[in-house]
Protein backbone atom coordinates (compact mmCIF):
# COMPACT_ATOMS: atom_id res chain seq x y z
CA UNK A 1 0.00 0.00 0.00
CA UNK A 2 2.55 2.70 0.53
CA UNK A 3 4.44 2.01 -2.68
CA UNK A 4 1.35 2.61 -4.47
CA UNK A 5 0.83 5.91 -1.88
CA UNK A 6 4.03 6.87 -3.37
CA UNK A 7 3.56 5.96 -7.06
CA UNK A 8 -0.04 7.72 -6.93
CA UNK A 9 -0.50 10.64 -8.98
CA UNK A 10 -0.87 13.40 -9.22
CA UNK A 11 -1.12 13.23 -5.82
CA UNK A 12 2.16 12.60 -5.05
CA UNK A 13 3.50 15.47 -7.05
CA UNK A 14 1.34 17.70 -5.38
CA UNK A 15 2.49 16.87 -2.14
CA UNK A 16 6.08 17.22 -3.34
CA UNK A 17 5.50 20.91 -4.45
CA UNK A 18 3.72 21.63 -1.42
CA UNK A 19 6.45 20.53 0.76
CA UNK A 20 9.27 22.05 -1.62
CA UNK A 21 7.06 25.56 -1.31
CA UNK A 22 6.41 25.53 2.54
CA UNK A 23 10.26 24.29 4.02
CA UNK A 24 12.42 27.06 4.47
CA UNK A 25 16.11 26.22 5.05
CA UNK A 26 16.74 24.35 8.72
CA UNK A 27 12.58 24.70 9.23
CA UNK A 28 11.34 21.66 11.59
CA UNK A 29 8.73 19.49 9.71
CA UNK A 30 6.50 16.89 11.59
CA UNK A 31 4.96 14.17 9.03
CA UNK A 32 1.86 12.80 10.80
CA UNK A 33 1.03 9.31 9.66
CA UNK A 34 4.24 9.06 7.94
CA UNK A 35 4.37 5.47 7.18
CA UNK A 36 7.99 4.55 5.93
CA UNK A 37 8.70 8.07 5.86
CA UNK A 38 8.54 9.53 2.59
CA UNK A 39 7.49 13.19 2.98
CA UNK A 40 9.78 13.08 5.57
CA UNK A 41 12.99 12.09 3.48
CA UNK A 42 11.52 14.68 1.03
CA UNK A 43 11.05 17.42 3.60
CA UNK A 44 15.13 16.70 4.27
CA UNK A 45 15.37 17.06 0.73
CA UNK A 46 14.09 20.49 1.11
CA UNK A 47 16.41 21.59 3.23
CA UNK A 48 14.56 20.73 6.83
CA UNK A 49 16.44 20.70 9.27
CA UNK A 50 14.52 18.73 11.78
CA UNK A 51 12.02 16.21 10.32
CA UNK A 52 9.82 13.75 13.01
CA UNK A 53 8.14 11.43 11.54
CA UNK A 54 4.83 10.17 13.83
CA UNK A 55 3.64 7.27 13.06
CA UNK A 56 1.90 4.14 15.48
CA UNK A 57 2.39 1.61 13.01
CA UNK A 58 5.47 -0.77 11.96
CA UNK A 59 6.21 0.00 9.08
CA UNK A 60 8.01 4.07 10.01
CA UNK A 61 10.79 1.26 11.38
CA UNK A 62 11.69 1.52 7.25
CA UNK A 63 12.56 4.75 7.99
CA UNK A 64 15.72 4.25 9.50
CA UNK A 65 17.86 2.12 6.56
CA UNK A 66 15.76 4.79 3.78
CA UNK A 67 16.77 8.39 5.71
CA UNK A 68 20.52 6.47 6.20
CA UNK A 69 20.90 5.70 2.48
CA UNK A 70 19.68 9.43 1.18
CA UNK A 71 21.59 10.60 3.63
CA UNK A 72 19.56 12.75 5.77
CA UNK A 73 19.09 9.83 9.04
CA UNK A 74 20.94 12.90 11.50
CA UNK A 75 17.99 15.03 10.55
CA UNK A 76 15.14 12.75 11.26
CA UNK A 77 13.48 11.37 14.78
CA UNK A 78 10.81 9.07 14.88
CA UNK A 79 7.83 8.63 17.10
CA UNK A 80 6.27 5.56 17.02
CA UNK A 81 2.58 6.29 17.84
CA UNK A 82 0.00 8.55 17.85
CA UNK A 83 0.60 12.29 16.75
CA UNK A 84 -2.01 13.19 20.39
CA UNK A 85 0.37 11.48 22.53
CA UNK A 86 3.41 13.25 20.91
CA UNK A 87 4.82 16.19 23.19
CA UNK A 88 7.77 17.45 21.36
CA UNK A 89 10.14 20.19 22.57
CA UNK A 90 9.18 23.22 20.17
CA UNK A 91 6.58 23.17 17.41
CA UNK A 92 6.58 22.37 13.94
CA UNK A 93 7.03 25.33 10.84
CA UNK A 94 5.21 22.84 9.17
CA UNK A 95 2.74 19.89 9.36
CA UNK A 96 2.19 17.40 6.56
CA UNK A 97 -0.25 14.57 6.57
CA UNK A 98 -2.62 12.49 5.19
CA UNK A 99 -4.48 10.66 7.58
CA UNK A 100 -7.86 9.98 5.12
CA UNK A 101 -9.38 6.86 4.19
CA UNK A 102 -11.37 7.09 0.76
CA UNK A 103 -13.07 10.31 2.42
CA UNK A 104 -11.17 12.99 5.09
CA UNK A 105 -14.15 12.04 6.71
CA UNK A 106 -12.33 8.59 8.13
CA UNK A 107 -11.53 7.68 11.61
CA UNK A 108 -9.56 10.38 13.84
CA UNK A 109 -8.55 12.54 10.82
CA UNK A 110 -10.33 15.73 11.90
CA UNK A 111 -9.85 15.19 16.14
CA UNK A 112 -5.69 14.57 14.89
CA UNK A 113 -4.98 18.05 13.11
CA UNK A 114 -7.26 19.44 14.88
CA UNK A 115 -4.74 18.93 18.01
CA UNK A 116 -1.49 19.18 15.61
CA UNK A 117 -2.82 22.78 14.79
CA UNK A 118 -3.37 23.54 18.00
CA UNK A 119 -0.56 21.76 19.63
CA UNK A 120 2.04 20.86 17.63
CA UNK A 121 2.35 24.11 14.60
CA UNK A 122 4.53 26.96 15.41
CA UNK A 123 2.33 29.85 15.12
CA UNK A 124 1.92 31.38 11.30
CA UNK A 125 2.99 27.45 10.40
CA UNK A 126 1.89 25.55 7.40
CA UNK A 127 -0.60 22.76 7.34
CA UNK A 128 -0.49 19.91 4.47
CA UNK A 129 -3.48 19.44 3.66
CA UNK A 130 -4.93 23.03 3.69
CA UNK A 131 -8.25 22.39 2.62
CA UNK A 132 -10.44 19.12 1.67
CA UNK A 133 -14.06 19.81 -0.58
CA UNK A 134 -16.11 16.55 -0.32
CA UNK A 135 -18.14 16.64 -3.72
CA UNK A 136 -21.16 15.07 -4.04
CA UNK A 137 -23.28 13.60 -6.84
CA UNK A 138 -25.84 11.73 -8.85
CA UNK A 139 -24.78 8.23 -9.75
CA UNK A 140 -25.66 5.49 -12.06
CA UNK A 141 -23.92 1.62 -11.78
CA UNK A 142 -26.11 -0.91 -12.44
CA UNK A 143 -23.05 -3.33 -11.94
CA UNK A 144 -21.83 -2.31 -8.50
CA UNK A 145 -25.49 -2.09 -7.26
CA UNK A 146 -26.66 -5.64 -8.44
CA UNK A 147 -23.41 -6.64 -6.71
CA UNK A 148 -24.30 -4.25 -3.64
CA UNK A 149 -27.70 -4.54 -2.92
CA UNK A 150 -29.49 -6.94 -5.73
CA UNK A 151 -27.88 -10.46 -6.02
CA UNK A 152 -27.76 -12.32 -3.85
CA UNK A 153 -30.26 -11.02 -1.49
CA UNK A 154 -33.44 -9.73 -3.64
CA UNK A 155 -32.87 -12.46 -6.91
CA UNK A 156 -30.85 -15.42 -6.48
CA UNK A 157 -30.50 -18.68 -8.35
CA UNK A 158 -31.31 -20.94 -5.85
CA UNK A 159 -34.89 -19.08 -5.39
CA UNK A 160 -33.81 -18.41 -1.71
CA UNK A 161 -35.92 -15.71 0.09
CA UNK A 162 -33.01 -13.88 1.50
CA UNK A 163 -34.51 -10.48 1.15
CA UNK A 164 -33.62 -9.62 5.20
CA UNK A 165 -30.40 -9.10 3.89
CA UNK A 166 -31.08 -6.43 1.36
CA UNK A 167 -31.81 -4.07 4.59
CA UNK A 168 -27.97 -4.71 5.44
CA UNK A 169 -26.55 -4.37 1.99
CA UNK A 170 -28.55 -1.44 1.03
CA UNK A 171 -27.23 0.91 3.57
CA UNK A 172 -23.26 0.12 2.98
CA UNK A 173 -21.36 2.36 1.35
CA UNK A 174 -18.99 1.05 -1.01
CA UNK A 175 -16.20 1.66 -3.50
CA UNK A 176 -17.26 1.16 -7.06
CA UNK A 177 -15.57 1.17 -10.24
CA UNK A 178 -15.56 3.89 -12.68
CA UNK A 179 -16.14 2.47 -16.00
CA UNK A 180 -19.27 1.51 -14.66
CA UNK A 181 -20.06 4.32 -13.07
CA UNK A 182 -22.20 7.68 -15.03
CA UNK A 183 -23.03 10.96 -13.41
CA UNK A 184 -26.58 11.99 -14.24
CA UNK A 185 -25.84 15.86 -12.18
CA UNK A 186 -23.75 17.87 -12.05
CA UNK A 187 -21.55 17.76 -8.75
CA UNK A 188 -22.12 19.45 -5.60
CA UNK A 189 -20.09 20.98 -2.50
CA UNK A 190 -21.25 18.66 0.30
CA UNK A 191 -18.43 20.04 2.68
CA UNK A 192 -15.62 22.26 2.92
CA UNK A 193 -12.69 20.60 5.68
CA UNK A 194 -10.39 24.01 6.64
CA UNK A 195 -7.64 22.28 8.29
CA UNK A 196 -6.69 25.73 9.65
CA UNK A 197 -10.05 26.12 11.55
CA UNK A 198 -11.69 23.02 11.44
CA UNK A 199 -12.99 21.82 14.90
CA UNK A 200 -15.91 19.22 14.26
CA UNK A 201 -15.48 15.89 12.91
CA UNK A 202 -19.00 15.70 12.45
CA UNK A 203 -20.81 16.63 9.57
CA UNK A 204 -24.61 17.52 8.88
CA UNK A 205 -25.91 19.31 5.77
CA UNK A 206 -28.65 19.08 3.09
CA UNK A 207 -27.54 19.06 -0.67
CA UNK A 208 -30.14 19.02 -3.63
CA UNK A 209 -29.11 17.53 -6.95
CA UNK A 210 -31.32 18.14 -10.14
CA UNK A 211 -31.30 15.29 -12.63
CA UNK A 212 -29.22 16.09 -15.74
CA UNK A 213 -29.24 13.44 -17.92
CA UNK A 214 -32.15 10.71 -17.60
CA UNK A 215 -31.15 6.84 -16.65
CA UNK A 216 -31.54 4.94 -13.54
CA UNK A 217 -30.32 6.30 -10.15
CA UNK A 218 -28.41 3.92 -7.89
CA UNK A 219 -26.58 6.00 -5.63
CA UNK A 220 -24.93 8.97 -4.92
CA UNK A 221 -21.35 9.56 -5.32
CA UNK A 222 -18.21 11.28 -2.90
CA UNK A 223 -14.87 12.26 -3.84
CA UNK A 224 -13.06 15.10 -2.27
CA UNK A 225 -10.80 17.92 -4.02
CA UNK A 226 -7.80 18.63 -2.21
CA UNK A 227 -5.79 21.86 -1.82
CA UNK A 228 -2.62 21.10 -0.05
CA UNK A 229 -1.32 24.98 -0.40
CA UNK A 230 -2.38 27.61 -2.30
CA UNK A 231 -2.51 26.78 -6.30
CA UNK A 232 -1.17 23.22 -5.80
CA UNK A 233 -3.74 20.44 -4.83
CA UNK A 234 -5.58 17.42 -6.96
CA UNK A 235 -8.62 16.13 -7.36
CA UNK A 236 -10.07 12.51 -6.95
CA UNK A 237 -13.10 12.34 -9.65
CA UNK A 238 -14.26 10.48 -11.87
CA UNK A 239 -12.36 11.27 -14.05
CA UNK A 240 -9.37 12.06 -12.48
CA UNK A 241 -6.44 9.68 -12.84
CA UNK A 242 -7.30 6.84 -10.14
CA UNK A 243 -6.17 7.28 -6.81
CA UNK A 244 -5.39 5.53 -3.81
CA UNK A 245 -8.59 6.95 -2.21
CA UNK A 246 -11.22 5.55 -4.42
CA UNK A 247 -14.55 7.37 -4.70
CA UNK A 248 -17.36 6.34 -2.33
CA UNK A 249 -20.91 5.58 -3.13
CA UNK A 250 -24.47 5.30 -1.08
CA UNK A 251 -26.57 3.07 -2.46
CA UNK A 252 -30.08 4.58 -2.55
CA UNK A 253 -32.55 1.76 -0.77
CA UNK A 254 -34.08 1.17 -4.14
CA UNK A 255 -33.22 2.43 -7.85
CA UNK A 256 -34.97 5.01 -9.30
CA UNK A 257 -35.79 5.77 -12.95
CA UNK A 258 -35.19 9.32 -13.16
CA UNK A 259 -35.78 12.31 -15.94
CA UNK A 260 -34.00 15.65 -16.62
CA UNK A 261 -35.90 18.39 -14.18
CA UNK A 262 -36.07 15.75 -11.31
CA UNK A 263 -34.94 16.92 -7.97
CA UNK A 264 -33.16 14.72 -5.12
CA UNK A 265 -33.18 16.11 -1.85
CA UNK A 266 -30.59 14.78 0.56
CA UNK A 267 -29.93 15.54 4.24
CA UNK A 268 -26.49 13.90 4.98
CA UNK A 269 -25.06 13.34 8.35
CA UNK A 270 -21.38 11.84 9.49
CA UNK A 271 -21.01 11.10 13.17
CA UNK A 272 -17.62 9.71 14.34
CA UNK A 273 -18.73 7.04 16.80
CA UNK A 274 -16.33 4.98 18.46
CA UNK A 275 -13.33 5.70 15.69
CA UNK A 276 -15.07 5.18 12.91
CA UNK A 277 -17.91 7.26 11.49
CA UNK A 278 -21.61 5.94 11.08
CA UNK A 279 -23.49 7.45 7.68
CA UNK A 280 -26.95 8.72 7.51
CA UNK A 281 -28.95 9.63 4.27
CA UNK A 282 -32.25 10.44 3.56
CA UNK A 283 -32.94 11.02 0.21
CA UNK A 284 -35.83 11.99 -1.66
CA UNK A 285 -37.25 12.47 -5.00
CA UNK A 286 -39.15 15.08 -6.29
CA UNK A 287 -40.58 15.11 -9.57
CA UNK A 288 -40.91 18.48 -11.25
CA UNK A 289 -44.59 20.42 -10.67
CA UNK A 290 -44.56 18.38 -7.47
CA UNK A 291 -44.41 19.72 -4.07
CA UNK A 292 -44.25 15.87 -2.47
CA UNK A 293 -41.71 13.49 -3.18
CA UNK A 294 -42.54 10.21 -4.80
CA UNK A 295 -40.10 8.54 -3.24
CA UNK A 296 -37.79 8.98 -0.31
CA UNK A 297 -35.55 6.51 1.66
CA UNK A 298 -33.87 6.89 5.08
CA UNK A 299 -30.70 4.83 5.49
CA UNK A 300 -27.63 4.62 7.69
CA UNK A 301 -24.43 2.48 7.90
CA UNK A 302 -25.39 2.16 11.45
CA UNK A 303 -28.50 -0.08 9.18
CA UNK A 304 -26.03 -2.08 7.60
CA UNK A 305 -24.63 -3.52 10.82
CA UNK A 306 -25.74 -7.07 11.85
CA UNK A 307 -25.79 -6.20 15.43
CA UNK A 308 -26.06 -8.20 18.56
CA UNK A 309 -28.01 -6.90 21.72
CA UNK A 310 -25.88 -8.76 23.96
CA UNK A 311 -22.73 -7.79 22.60
CA UNK A 312 -24.18 -3.71 23.53
CA UNK A 313 -25.99 -4.86 26.73
CA UNK A 314 -22.07 -5.65 28.36
CA UNK A 315 -21.10 -2.34 27.18
CA UNK A 316 -23.91 -0.35 29.18
CA UNK A 317 -22.77 1.84 31.78
CA UNK A 318 -25.43 -0.02 34.12
CA UNK A 319 -23.52 -3.19 32.87
CA UNK A 320 -22.31 -5.48 36.35
CA UNK A 321 -19.49 -7.49 34.98
CA UNK A 322 -19.60 -10.85 36.81
CA UNK A 323 -16.14 -11.89 38.52
CA UNK A 324 -14.20 -14.52 36.45
CA UNK A 325 -11.17 -15.99 35.99
CA UNK A 326 -9.95 -14.68 33.42
CA UNK A 327 -9.89 -11.19 35.98
CA UNK A 328 -8.28 -13.07 38.16
CA UNK A 329 -5.37 -14.30 36.07
CA UNK A 330 -4.96 -10.91 34.55
CA UNK A 331 -5.41 -9.38 38.14
CA UNK A 332 -2.33 -11.57 39.31
CA UNK A 333 -0.13 -10.83 36.30
CA UNK A 334 -0.56 -6.89 36.77
CA UNK A 335 0.52 -6.99 40.22
CA UNK A 336 3.39 -8.73 39.35
CA UNK A 337 4.41 -6.22 37.17
CA UNK A 338 7.24 -3.75 38.83
CA UNK A 339 9.51 -3.05 36.24
CA UNK A 340 12.35 -5.59 37.23
CA UNK A 341 10.43 -8.45 35.98
CA UNK A 342 10.92 -10.49 32.46
CA UNK A 343 8.02 -11.49 31.15
CA UNK A 344 9.56 -15.25 31.16
CA UNK A 345 9.43 -14.83 35.04
CA UNK A 346 6.22 -13.11 34.91
CA UNK A 347 4.97 -16.08 33.10
CA UNK A 348 7.14 -18.82 35.31
CA UNK A 349 4.86 -16.52 38.42
CA UNK A 350 1.83 -17.30 36.11
CA UNK A 351 1.61 -20.83 35.32
CA UNK A 352 2.65 -21.68 39.35
CA UNK A 353 -0.44 -19.84 40.26
CA UNK A 354 -2.96 -20.97 37.64
CA UNK A 355 -1.68 -24.57 36.51
CA UNK A 356 -4.67 -26.16 35.14
CA UNK A 357 -4.84 -23.17 33.19
CA UNK A 358 -1.37 -22.90 31.56
CA UNK A 359 -0.25 -26.42 30.98
CA UNK A 360 2.72 -25.40 28.96
CA UNK A 361 5.19 -22.39 29.61
CA UNK A 362 4.63 -21.01 26.22
CA UNK A 363 0.60 -20.16 26.78
CA UNK A 364 1.44 -18.36 30.15
CA UNK A 365 4.44 -16.02 27.80
CA UNK A 366 1.63 -15.92 25.27
CA UNK A 367 -0.45 -14.56 27.96
CA UNK A 368 1.57 -12.26 29.58
CA UNK A 369 3.54 -10.95 26.26
CA UNK A 370 -0.29 -10.11 24.93
CA UNK A 371 -1.14 -8.25 28.19
CA UNK A 372 1.62 -6.52 28.46
CA UNK A 373 1.45 -5.33 24.75
CA UNK A 374 -2.09 -3.56 25.33
CA UNK A 375 0.04 -0.78 27.86
CA UNK A 376 2.82 -0.42 25.82
CA UNK B 1 -44.09 20.04 35.06
CA UNK B 2 -47.14 18.19 32.82
CA UNK B 3 -47.10 15.08 32.94
CA UNK B 4 -44.96 12.96 29.91
CA UNK B 5 -48.84 11.01 29.71
CA UNK B 6 -50.05 14.14 28.43
CA UNK B 7 -47.24 15.52 26.04
CA UNK B 8 -47.14 14.92 22.57
CA UNK B 9 -44.06 13.26 21.90
CA UNK B 10 -42.28 12.12 18.87
CA UNK B 11 -39.54 10.43 17.99
CA UNK B 12 -36.32 12.42 17.42
CA UNK B 13 -35.11 12.65 13.79
CA UNK B 14 -31.69 12.23 15.05
CA UNK B 15 -31.32 8.81 16.15
CA UNK B 16 -31.70 5.63 13.45
CA UNK B 17 -32.94 2.48 14.45
CA UNK B 18 -32.56 -1.18 13.74
CA UNK B 19 -34.90 -4.25 14.96
CA UNK B 20 -32.76 -7.50 16.66
CA UNK B 21 -35.98 -9.99 16.66
CA UNK B 22 -38.24 -8.14 18.91
CA UNK B 23 -35.93 -6.03 20.66
CA UNK B 24 -34.46 -2.65 18.97
CA UNK B 25 -30.97 -0.92 18.99
CA UNK B 26 -31.04 2.55 18.42
CA UNK B 27 -27.99 5.48 17.30
CA UNK B 28 -28.56 8.78 17.83
CA UNK B 29 -26.60 10.33 15.99
CA UNK B 30 -25.57 13.94 17.79
CA UNK B 31 -25.02 12.05 20.92
CA UNK B 32 -23.45 9.13 19.24
CA UNK B 33 -24.43 7.40 21.76
CA UNK B 34 -26.67 3.87 21.28
CA UNK B 35 -29.35 2.96 23.54
CA UNK B 36 -31.10 -0.58 24.05
CA UNK B 37 -35.03 -1.21 23.68
CA UNK B 38 -36.22 -4.09 25.20
CA UNK B 39 -39.71 -6.09 23.50
CA UNK B 40 -42.17 -3.95 25.41
CA UNK B 41 -39.89 -0.62 24.67
CA UNK B 42 -40.18 -1.97 21.36
CA UNK B 43 -43.93 -2.11 20.98
CA UNK B 44 -44.28 1.74 22.83
CA UNK B 45 -41.72 2.99 20.19
CA UNK B 46 -43.82 1.53 16.98
CA UNK B 47 -46.54 3.20 19.17
CA UNK B 48 -44.82 6.29 19.46
CA UNK B 49 -43.82 5.77 15.16
CA UNK B 50 -47.39 5.41 14.44
CA UNK B 51 -48.04 8.76 16.22
CA UNK B 52 -49.74 7.81 18.97
CA UNK B 53 -50.07 9.47 22.18
CA UNK B 54 -48.76 8.00 25.72
CA UNK B 55 -52.08 7.98 26.81
CA UNK B 56 -53.51 5.36 24.00
CA UNK B 57 -50.05 3.38 24.04
CA UNK B 58 -50.97 3.09 27.55
CA UNK B 59 -54.27 1.32 26.79
CA UNK B 60 -52.86 -0.80 23.96
CA UNK B 61 -49.96 -2.13 26.19
CA UNK B 62 -52.22 -2.87 29.02
CA UNK B 63 -54.93 -4.63 26.70
CA UNK B 64 -52.01 -6.64 24.35
CA UNK B 65 -49.94 -7.57 27.66
CA UNK B 66 -53.17 -7.82 30.01
CA UNK B 67 -51.76 -5.94 32.65
CA UNK B 68 -53.42 -3.15 34.93
CA UNK B 69 -53.58 0.18 33.31
CA UNK B 70 -51.60 1.70 36.48
CA UNK B 71 -48.35 -0.26 36.66
CA UNK B 72 -48.55 0.18 32.84
CA UNK B 73 -48.79 3.78 33.12
CA UNK B 74 -46.08 4.18 35.45
CA UNK B 75 -43.85 1.91 33.31
CA UNK B 76 -44.58 3.89 30.03
CA UNK B 77 -43.96 7.21 32.01
CA UNK B 78 -40.92 6.29 33.19
CA UNK B 79 -39.33 4.73 29.87
CA UNK B 80 -40.48 8.19 27.89
CA UNK B 81 -38.94 10.12 30.88
CA UNK B 82 -36.44 7.92 29.58
CA UNK B 83 -36.18 8.49 26.54
CA UNK B 84 -37.21 12.32 26.71
CA UNK B 85 -34.17 12.66 29.03
CA UNK B 86 -31.90 10.96 26.14
CA UNK B 87 -33.34 12.99 23.59
CA UNK B 88 -34.94 10.15 21.81
CA UNK B 89 -38.67 11.39 21.46
CA UNK B 90 -39.34 15.39 21.56
CA UNK B 91 -42.29 17.26 22.96
CA UNK B 92 -43.90 18.11 20.05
Amino acid sequence: MYGRMVTSEPRMSAYAEALRQAISPGCTVFDIGAGPGVFSLLACRYGAGRVVAIEPDDSVELLRPLAEANGCLDRIEIFKGLSTDFAPVGRADVIVSDLRGALPLFEHHIPAIKDARERLLASGGTLIPARDTIRIALAQNAKNYSDLCVEPWLQNRFGLDLSAGHQFTANLLAQVEPEHTKLLSESADLAVLDYYSVTDPDFSGDVELEVEVEGALHGLLMWFDSELAPGIGFSNALDQPPQIYGRVFIPLEQALDVAPGDRIQVNLVAKLVGGSYVWAWNSRLVRPGDSEPEASFRQSTFLGKVIDPDALRVRASTFVPPRSDDHEVDRFCLSLIDGRHSLGELADKLRENFPARFTHASQALDHVTRLTGRYR
Amino acid sequence: MTDILRQKLEPTGDAVESRVGDETVLLHLKRGTYYGLDPLGTRIWSFLKEGKEPQEICQLVAAEFEVEHETVADDVRRFLSDLKANDIVVEL
